[in-house]
């Protein structure tokens, strides 16, 4: 049996003179050329309006340009000074800066918390719920802007624990039970 | 004794890679037939070896062989046997053995398969993909190690080796049981169980279309041979890297508590990017395979897909990127960014040279706009386009602001809803008029009539969408964009069917069939446009139209949100077998004053960290999503975010669809050979 297929016939390419040829060529070039200069563009307003500074919180406190902009900062969470109002849903906490390179995150969080001469921020999180993760000596990231009135009011709160998942090797105690 | 069985076929199984390699690359410089076999041999004995290797691991973790310190880490007494199964991939060195295991199977397929048909090819493919594979083992042998054990130092501490180091001891493995880790509860999901294999299935497989173009570039072969060898991995590979995507959303959506599905992480994106450099080679290879175009693009566009995997890997593995979806910092970041960019210069290299000989020119040029492969390019250049925009926000801004600025910049979500829509939008329109064009040249005219049902069967349906209350502009052509694509996939399936039923009077259910046996090529690749069409349903309703609000509420006290309403009802605390403790909220849930179901979202906390998991209430409509955020000690008061996530379950078939579009694509061909002469002779008539 003869196979039976759908298919659509092309236009015979000698219909067309060769300038005509030519100029359909330019035309898909063009096309070609709108959409990358159109992609172009997006990505370039995309970005201008999109970008994010990711400062940390001593440059934020000492360079008034940050001051009503919105910037990224991480920081220290200090335990003690969390707060919570469930029917407002507001979060309140201070932040302590912590260096941009250390080795170890625990231990740049937890010497962040300990030295009270640290540049500390406070921070209002409005509309949200108060996360389990926020904690003493937690990496908190915030989105947001820092008010005239030093308070730093965050869209957006991640929370890091680094002593959750970085125990490497069991607890050295296991070894004084071994002979047991 | 496991670890040393495990330990002894990874060792044996990068030897023979190694010995693979080289056999491989002398036998296509030395033209040396018996030194191929010998390299395809080696080859294929890598997947039994790492088969064998993975089973160890596995039967360590279902046995808890705690002294191993990968089970020690990814697994407790208390792990259920299901999660210790998934454990083999719930961390670095699991998942990496998992990887190369993966790896070496599509090469052992691959090579089996292709063996006699392909023979000139062999070498560079044996050659590819061995260094890939032995690359891969030699990062778990030498830096994450799967099999290193814990001992016991004679001054008491713990020190963790693949051997005995002298004078120690193996520890207790009762009480180092009593400490292990257990498997991070984020991974503690049914998903994960097909969610990463489908993602490592999709990366990997792209290993062999990108072996089997460098053998066409190094042996200067770059007839369609390469072409057809790989079409078909290409779509299997494509295909898992779309489901493990999907099964990647449905995961965030069940696990992380936020509502949606896709946050634009980058990690995320580095899985989606090979993705979308594949589709548009499944596209862009149609060119090449039916005109003779687009040779050197297709050779970029599979250079590329391998490239974006392997930087992908390393993105998410070196810990370069903070997300929930990647791995801790590892060393082996340094070596898979060198392997990445020496494969891609390799391959690019090559690429030029060949390029520079002539052998990469197209047969034939563009014969106008309107022309199928027109319109096909048109559409890989926005593939292009949106691959450029989602690697610049996720990677190229916050690297180069690090290097030229004062402070790094990072681009959040507001950046990809600003860009990606628009690209999105044109590859739908792309999608629904390139079927209705013909190969080489097409008119306004003749496109108008093909787009004349399909618009058709769209307009009643925006009507009714407009009349329904969506009013909003944006929604009313992303709608008609999205299924105006649809229904050029379906009306083009009809009119083949009605084609085969006019001429041979054959019933609706056999010419569908026959239609779809004699070209799955193509019917296939209309039945993932009604797939990606029903998942654009679902992205743009759970997008645009998402509703959400959030309350603490009295026991009895209740909130609103559209036509629902969400009573509190009460709380309850629970230990479950494994440890975690449940903290439950029982509320009811109201539409227009009937209640239509009680919801019990929960918090579960487990030693390490809590999870918060939704009660939803789902329907072809919408989902119902509510999340316990809060409670006070005694569960008196409790906080609840209610969000509506309108046709978001359409995200979740349209997967299905996608996935069976791609099967029909893909799978074999049965008819006979007097058939395929046939309709080959048919084909020409009509041309």
């Amino acid at each position: 049996m003869t196979e039976v297929t759908w298919e659509k016939t092309a236009i015979s390419a000698n219909r067309f003179s060769g300038r005509r040829r030519a100029a359909r060529r330019l035309q898909f070039l063009l096309a070609g050329l709108l959409i990358l200069v159109a992609s172009v563009w997006l990505i370039i307003t995309g970005t201008a309006s999109g970008a994010r500074y990711f400062i940390s919180v001593d440059e934020l406190v000492s360079n008034p340009q940050w001051s009503g902009k919105t910037v990224r900062v991480s920081g220290a969470v200090l335990g003690p000074s969390i707060t919570w109002d469930p029917d407002s849903l507001t979060i309140a906490f201070t932040m302590a800066a912590i260096p941009a390179q250390f080795d170890d995150l625990a231990t740049a969080l937890h010497d962040a918390v300990s030295d009270p001469s640290v540049t500390r921020l406070e921070v209002v999180v409005p509309d949200q719920p108060k996360p389990d993760l926020l904690q003493h000596e937690a990496q908190a990231i915030l989105t947001g802007r820092l008010g005239a009135d030093g308070v730093f009011t965050a869209s957006e709160l991640l929370l890091k624990c680094p002593s959750r998942f970085e125990e490497a090797v069991p607890d050295p105690a296991i070894a004084g039970h071994a002979d047991l | 004794m496991l670890a040393e069985v495990g330990l002894g076929a990874l060792l044996l199984a990068f030897a023979a890679a190694f010995y693979a390699l080289l056999a491989a690359v002398g036998a296509g410089l030395r033209n040396r037939d018996d030194w191929l076999l010998s390299a395809r041999n080696a080859a294929l004995l890598t997947f039994p070896l790492l088969l064998c290797s993975a089973s160890a691991l596995l039967l360590a973790l279902l046995n808890g062989h705690c002294q191993i310190s990968y089970v020690w880490s990814v697994t407790d007494p208390t792990t259920p046997s299901f999660y210790r199964f998934t454990a083999l991939w719930g961390s670095q060195q699991g998942s990496l053995l998992f990887w190369s295991l993966l790896l070496s199977l599509y090469c052992f397929s691959a090579i089996l398969l292709s063996w006699r048909e392909h023979r000139r090819l062999m070498p560079g493919v044996i050659a590819v993909t061995m260094a890939t594979l032995a690359f891969f083992l030699a990062l778990s042998l030498l830096l994450e190690n799967p099999f290193e054990r814990f001992w016991l130092a004679a001054d008491g501490t713990v020190l963790r080796d693949v051997f005995i180091p002298a004078g120690a001891r193996a520890p207790d493995l009762e009480r180092l049981a009593a400490t292990a880790n257990g498997l991070n509860p984020l991974l503690r999901h049914f998903g994960m169980i097909i969610h990463p294999p489908m993602l490592y299935l999709g990366f990997t497989g792209f290993v062999i279309p990108f072996a089997f173009a460098l053998a066409a570039l190094a042996s200067g072969d770059l007839s369609a041979a390469w072409i057809r060898a790989t079409r078909r991995w290409t779509l299997l590979a494509w295909m898992f890297l779309g489901l493990g995507l999907l099964l990647g959303g449905r995961w965030a959506y069940d696990v992380l508590g936020w509502g949606g599905y896709w946050g634009w992480d980058p990690v995320e994106n580095a899985a989606l990017l090979p993705w979308l450099t594949g589709t548009a080679f499944l596209h862009s290879v149609l060119i090449q395979e039916k005109r003779g175009m687009l040779r050197l693009w297709n050779m970029l566009l599979v250079i590329f897909a391998f490239s974006a995997v392997l930087f992908g890997t390393f993105a998410t593995r070196s810990g370069l990127i903070e997300s929930v979806h990647s791995f801790a910092r590892s060393d082996i970041g340094f070596p898979l960014f060198a392997f990445w960019s020496v494969m891609t210069l390799v391959a690019l290299g090559l690429t030029l040279w060949r390029q520079r000989q002539g052998l990469l020119r197209d047969e034939r040029a563009f014969a106008g706009l309107l022309g199928r492969e027109s319109l096909f390019v048109l559409n890989n250049i926005v593939f292009a386009a949106l691959f450029i925009a989602i690697f610049w926000g996720s990677f190229g801004a916050p690297l180069v602001s690090e290097v030229l600025l004062d402070a790094p910049i990072t681009l959040g979500v507001d950046y990809y809803r600003q860009v990606t829509p628009p690209l999105f939008a044109l590859l739908f329109l792309m999608m629904g008029l390139a079927p209705l064009a013909a190969w080489g040249n097409s008119s306004l005219r003749r496109m108008g009539a093909g787009l004349r049902a399909p618009l058709l069967l769209t307009m009643p349906l925006l009507a009714l969408l407009a009349l329904a209350g969506m009013r909003t502009p944006v929604a009313l052509l992303a709608y008609g964009l999205v299924t105006l694509a649809g229904m050029v996939a379906l009306v083009e399936i009809v009119r083949g069917a009605r084609a085969r039923v006019r001429a041979w009077g054959e019933a609706w259910p056999q010419a569908l069939r026959a239609l779809f046996s004699r070209n799955r090529g193509r019917y296939g690749g209309y039945v993932v446009h009604l797939g990606v069409t029903v998942i654009g349903i679902g992205v743009i309703g759970s997008t645009l139209f998402q509703a959400e609000t959030q309350r603490t509420l009295a026991r009895g006290e209740s909130l609103t949100l559209q036509n629902y309403e969400l009573r509190y009802e009460g709380f309850s605390q629970a230990l479950a077998s494994d440890g975690r403790l449940l903290r439950v909220a029982a509320v009811t849930l109201s539409r227009e004053g009937r209640e239509i179901a009680t919801l019990r979202p929960r918090i579960d906390v487990f030693p390490q960290q809590p999870m918060t998991i939704a009660g939803i209430h789902s329907s072809a409509e919408n989902d119902v999503y509510v999340l316990l955020t809060g409670h006070s000690e005694t569960g008196a008061r409790a906080t609840f975010r209610l969000t509506i996530n309108p046709l978001i379950n359409f995200v979740w078939w349209g997967g299905l669809l996608l996935l069976a579009g791609t099967l029909i694509a893909a799978w074999p061909h049965g008819a006979s050979v007097a058939a395929r002469r046939q309709d080959s002779a048919l084909q020409e008539a009509q041309a």
